[in-house]
């Protein structure tokens, strides 16, 4: 009887994973054909960070002050820097390391001009290591489409609630094509 | 046109009048070809399917880039590579034995469809004692599992193969008891038999029980999930193919395939009526039913977890084995009374 | 010869482990290397086996592939330098390390983070509980060769990414707490998401259980595998779901509560026999329990600041601090020296798969290979945290 039991149950068990996988064979893929295909970022997603330009004169927002070189874990950034004819700082090049960057963000934050900010660009491998070395004119670059250092505001939470708005207003029309991780239940 | 065809005719008046003894060993050639040809294709078309099939119950789209639509030519891309893949025979392999034991493999599964009907005449020979042949067949791929496991001179290799003895030893009883059922309401051994004992009712309604048995023991045959323990990835590398690669692994590749197909369509025959169908011919009828067994069995090796060594073992002699004496001796009862 | 000697890796092993593991070899048993090049250690692990025929008479866990040196690295780093890096200990669940690491540097500066920010640690931890446990869950599952449950645990634990991708701007080193808070508040629209992703998590749920749980051939291969009686769990420190599968009820959010746990209401599920089976009951039903604490802390959530007010240059006073947190895969803790400068002067980490690493050798002896596999797997280890 016990035999039969076994048998009954385990019938009863394989049928019920079969209808799982069943199920899911209905169920839209959620595979996203990447090349063709691309995810839609979050506001604020974390690519690479980027200098930030006046809007106004198209130059960086950057005074040198040095202060994101000492906050990378890494050491990454360099900055060439002259002073200028009124005691002010000139930046003559800014040099991010993009290879070895881990995109931890504690530069941007660390930034007191509000000079930094985090760009969504994410597809920036090169065959020739030295062109992993970003200059400032390519961060000015990749930092362009960008206003704020950080969508958020850290230091501003409230400001910032009310700033993102009509980023979160935007939201569903950017939704209605599946991310990565994509329903199609 | 008109010269091509009187060409073809010429050829075929040259050939008829050909002496038997040339003209027999011709048309058997042919014959091997065209088995070969039809495995061939229907291997691409398997593994493009189970990539495709595997690929949707897992809520991916499996491949999508080589051919379009929808990935066709990637088993073509993928059969260049390995072809074009260096040759590669380890330091310490049993030379012979390593080199073989693909060809070995893959063997069988060309045998079996020697006797496979695709149609009411076409057929390579419709031998009186064909079912025993395939399960001969069948059970020779050990051979060269276990001398590829054995002269790969690896240990996880070789513990493949142990598995590989075990098992095919193991569910070959079960496999060829649970087809006796239907051998007796049949009263014949030979599949085109077979096929005409089906002309009313097909026997997977007479043996329901055989055809459980059958194909739990041919998918332990084949090392599919639930009982690929044989090249478990996850415990053995890749057990017993572990030290292959480029073309001699493509022809595992082919026999698991090729395999694949044979059980199939033995099991459209015996179970489903083989080629007989109304409306239309046999052929698609045959391919019909055979790419249905190719299909449960791939829904069942994607959904279930891997059993282990010594449970498969206690599932074939303590469950399997049994089960099938039952429904030989239920059959032979209900023939005495009826 | 000497051709073959280029071949293999020159020097052999450590003779610890050489010596250790060919003593008394018997002739009828096999050494094998299981990995580190095997496809379920891949890369990071190696364990030997001595065998006889398939069952394994010992083995020898080898650590040490992913070594970077992390605790020395925090010596020559500030104090908020160093949160990128816990990301890096425990790569699959990188949210838990840092919280680890910030609750101990807070506790060293005797910092009280405001409320939200408080709310939003525990909510990110849980999700990433769930989306650690669902990782395993599908590597046990592609252990047991149930290839297909993988890549459905991996879809759905995509849906946490993006939620995690919304909130903190990446998917698997977040870099997300700072010492006392976190780095921004909850994006607009990001309640209404969990809240859907709960939905679909408990149903989602339901289905790998009717593809495991009642699975006869899964309960063959998991029920009375690799017991672990409560003493020796106990006696080796083991930590998290392993510790509770065998009946020692120890979580340390209801032991040592920290931020706003001992307000949630929750339960510690625990096994019985200390089983792979038990152990897998212990992580579906966390799954379950995390799903309850989100859905609270999304209900609770009050409004405030993120960040306490805390003095640009971090320098803790001088002093020494061990702060432990639940993360997925058990009690981690990280004990801090501080010597009153911006640097730690000694950081050690707790690893609870470290722990539970060595119960490899006591839990697969006598079982076969294959269920090596599977209890190796009930153990959840990630070497990230482990080598360190
Ligand atoms: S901290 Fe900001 S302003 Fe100062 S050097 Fe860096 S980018 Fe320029
Ligand atoms: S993101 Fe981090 S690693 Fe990269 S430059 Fe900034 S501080 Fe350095």
């Amino acid at each position: 009887m016990n035999t039969l039991e076994d048998i009954y149950r385990s019938s009863v068990s394989f049928a019920k994973g079969l209808g799982v996988t069943f199920k899911n064979f209905l169920r839209k893929p959620v595979t996203l054909q990447y090349p063709d295909e691309r995810p839609v970022l979050p506001v604020g997603y974390r690519g690479i960070p980027a200098l930030l330009s006046d809007k106004e004169t198209g130059k960086a927002r950057c005074t040198a002050c040095g202060i994101c070189a000492r906050t990378c874990p890494l050491g990454l950034i360099k900055i060439d820097s002259v002073l200028g004819p009124d005691k002010k700082r000139i930046l003559n090049d800014y040099t991010l390391e993009a290879g070895r960057c881990m995109v931890c963000n504690l530069c941007v934050e660390s930034c007191p001009f509000d000079s930094l900010v985090m760009a969504n660009d994410y597809e920036l491998a090169d065959y020739d290591p030295d062109k992993l070395y970003f200059h400032k004119d390519r961060l000015v670059e990749l930092g362009r489409p960008y206003e704020h250092s950080d969508p958020f505001h850290v230091d501003e939470p409230k400001k910032a609630a009310a700033e993102a708005k009509p980023a979160g207003e935007a939201k569903p029309a950017g939704e209605a094509k599946p991310g990565p991780g994509g329903e199609g239940a | 046109m008109a010269a091509l065809a009187d060409t073809w005719q010429a050829l075929l008046d040259w050939y008829f009048a050909l002496p038997t003894a040339i003209l027999v060993p011709i048309a058997g050639l042919l014959k091997v070809l065209a088995v070969f040809g039809w495995i061939v294709i229907n291997v691409l078309i398997l593994i493009w399917l189970e990539r495709k099939f595997s690929g949707r119950l897992q809520s991916r789209l499996g491949p999508m880039r080589v051919g379009r639509p929808h990935g066709w030519a990637q088993t073509l891309a993928d059969t260049i590579k390995l072809l074009v893949k260096e040759d590669i025979i380890p330091r310490g392999v049993d030379r012979w034995l390593y080199v073989i034991a693909p060809a070995v493999v893959f063997t069988p599964a060309l045998l079996v469809w020697a006797v496979v009907p695709f149609t009411k005449n076409w057929i390579v020979s419709d031998l009186n004692v064909a079912l025993i042949y395939v399960a001969a067949a069948g059970s020779l791929a050990v051979l060269g599992i276990f001398m590829s496991g054995w002269g790969s001179n690896n240990k996880w290799s070789l513990l493949g193969a142990m598995r590989a003895a075990a098992q095919i030893i193991s569910y070959e009883v079960p496999s060829v008891l649970s087809l006796m059922g239907v051998v007796m309401i049949a009263g014949s051994l030979s599949l085109q038999g077979i096929v005409a004992a089906q002309h009313r009712v097909w026997f997977i309604f007479l043996q329901p029980l055989g055809f459980i048995i059958y194909l739990i023991s041919t998918m332990a045959e084949l090392n599919r999930t639930p009982f690929d323990l044989t090249e478990a990835e996850s415990e053995l590398v890749a057990g017993f193919n572990t030290e292959y690669s480029g073309l001699r692994w493509a022809f595992f590749f082919l026999g698991e395939y090729a395999n694949l197909l044979a059980a199939s369509a033995i099991a459209a025959t015996v179970f489903l009526g083989g080629w007989s169908g109304p409306f239309l011919p046999g052929i698609v009828w045959f391919v019909l039913k055979t790419y249905f067994f190719v299909i449960l069995i791939m829904w069942i090796k994607w959904t279930m977890p891997r059993i282990r060594i010594d449970q498969m073992m206690e599932v074939g002699w303590k469950f399997l084995i049994p089960a099938a004496l039952v429904n030989i001796a239920i059959t032979g009862l209900v023939l005495l009374v009826v | 010869m000497a051709e073959i000697d280029l071949r293999t890796v020159t020097g052999g092993d450590r003779p610890e482990l050489r010596d250790v593991v060919q003593k008394d070899l018997h002739e009828d048993e096999i050494l094998v290397n299981m990995g580190p090049q095997h496809p379920s250690t891949h890369g990071v692990l190696r364990v030997v086996l001595r065998l006889s025929g398939e069952t394994i008479v010992d083995a020898y866990p080898d650590i040490g592939y992913l070594h970077r040196g992390v605790e020395k690295i925090a010596e020559g780093w500030t104090y908020p330098q160093f949160i990128p890096m816990t990301d890096r200990l425990d790569y699959v669940a990188a949210i838990s390390n840092e919280l680890t690491y910030v609750l101990g540097v807070e506790k060293l500066m005797g910092l009280e983070v405001p409320p939200r920010a408080a709310y939003i640690r525990v909510l990110m931890a849980e999700l990433q509980r769930v989306a650690s446990h669902l990782v395993w869950l599908g590597a046990f599952g592609g252990d047991m060769g149930a290839l297909t449950v993988f890549l459905y645990c991996f879809r759905e634990r995509e849906k946490i990414l993006d939620l995690f991708e919304m909130a903190t701007g990446a998917r698997l080193t977040y870099s997300y707490m700072r010492i006392g808070g976190v780095r921004n508040d909850l994006p607009p629209g990001f309640v209404e998401k969990t809240r859907d992703f709960i939905k679909l998590m408990r149903e989602r749920l339901k289905e790998y259980d009717a593809l495991f749980t009642g699975n006869r051939i899964f309960e063959a291969r998991t029920k009375g595998i690799g017991p672990l009686s409560a003493e020796w769990a106990i006696a080796l420190s083991a930590a998290g779901p392993t510790l509770r599968g065998s009946g020692v009820a120890y979580d340390v959010r209801r032991a040592e509560p920290y931020l706003v746990y001992d307000k949630l209401d929750f339960e510690v599920p625990v096994g019985k026999n200390g089983d792979t089976y038990d152990r897998y009951i212990c992580r579906i039903k966390e799954m379950h329990e995390s799903l309850k604490i989100i859905e609270q802390c999304l209900d609770a959530l009050p409004d405030g600041e993120v960040m306490a007010k805390v003095p640009k240059v971090i320098k803790p006073p001088e002093g020494e601090i061990y702060a432990m947190t639940e993360a997925p895969r058990g009690a981690t803790g990280v004990y801090i020296v501080s010597n009153g400068t911006g640097n730690p002067y000694r950081l050690h980490w707790r690893a609870p798969t470290f722990a539970n690493l060595q119960l490899i050798p006591d839990t697969v002896r006598g079982f076969k290979i294959a269920d090596a596999v599977m209890i190796m797997g009930s153990f959840d280890v990630v070497l990230g945290e482990v080598d360190r």
